[in-house]
């Protein structure tokens, strides 16, 4: 890992096409702005990680029949048959 | 070049299920080689459908639109996102919130990185909308009393 250290609007540039701008540190939190092609999704590592745990915990070996719903909850009408392209 | 195939209905013992066979060029979030996946939907178990991984160990999904659970659930999909998976109208894409079925019975969706398919083409991502913020990972869903 490439350690750099960088003051209130330094930059650091990663594949000549992605900056990380150092906006403003503030005590313990740092703001930080990124610039990157929108190719390139950016997010905070925290919901990376919910997203892959959601994943794991929801993942099923045996599928185990769901509860039924409240009343309220569902829509009455199945999944039409024409939705499917042929 | 490989032609994705999107498999007509078949007909199955259990009346009224449709499968459908999907390929996820990026599988899913932490199962990334699950990359093809089939969409089983049987009216009997209505909102609910399962997305299944190919091979015998590979897990299945517990999926529901979220719509058919009364979510007015507007996810802005990525023009990346878009594009990767060729969306056009409305009409072909297809979106669905994994559902965590927990050891106490209870149901959460997972608003934060919906499914979404393209059923022209067969193809789906999973995919983290650009106002994910707006989303929780564990929407409860309401369990009808016994």
């Amino acid at each position: 890992m490439l350690v750099l250290s960088r003051k209130s609007s330094q930059n650091v540039v990663i594949d000549g096409t992605i900056i990380i701008k150092v906006v403003r540190v503030d005590r313990d939190v740092v703001k930080l702005g990124i610039e990157a092609p929108a190719s390139i999704s950016v997010h905070r590592q925290e919901v990376y990680e919910e997203i892959e745990r959601c994943n794991r915990g929801a993942a099923q070996t045996g599928k185990r029949k769901p509860p039924r719903l409240a009343q309220s909850t569902t829509r009455p009408e199945p999944i039409s048959e024409d939705r499917l392209a042929p | 070049m490989q032609r994705h195939q999107h498999q007509l209905p078949i007909s199955t013992p259990a009346r009224g299920t449709r499968r459908s066979t999907l390929a996820f060029p990026n599988g899913l979030f932490g199962f990334e080689s699950a990359r093809d996946l089939t969409l089983v939907q049987s009216d009997s178990e209505h909102p609910f459908g399962w997305l299944e991984c190919k091979g015998e160990q590979g897990p299945s999904f517990l999926v529901v639109e979220p719509q058919d659970v009364g979510q007015a659930y507007q996810p802005e999909i990525s023009r990346e996102d878009a594009a990767a998976l060729g969306l056009g109208g409305r009409d072909d894409t297809l979106v669905l919130a994994v559902v965590t079925h927990h050891d106490n019975g209870r149901l959460t969706l997972n608003l934060k990185s919906p499914i979404i398919i393209n059923l022209k083409r067969g193809t789906g991502r999973q995919i983290i909308p650009r106002n994910v913020s707006a989303f929780t990972s564990q929407f409860p869903l309401e369990i009808h009393p016994e």
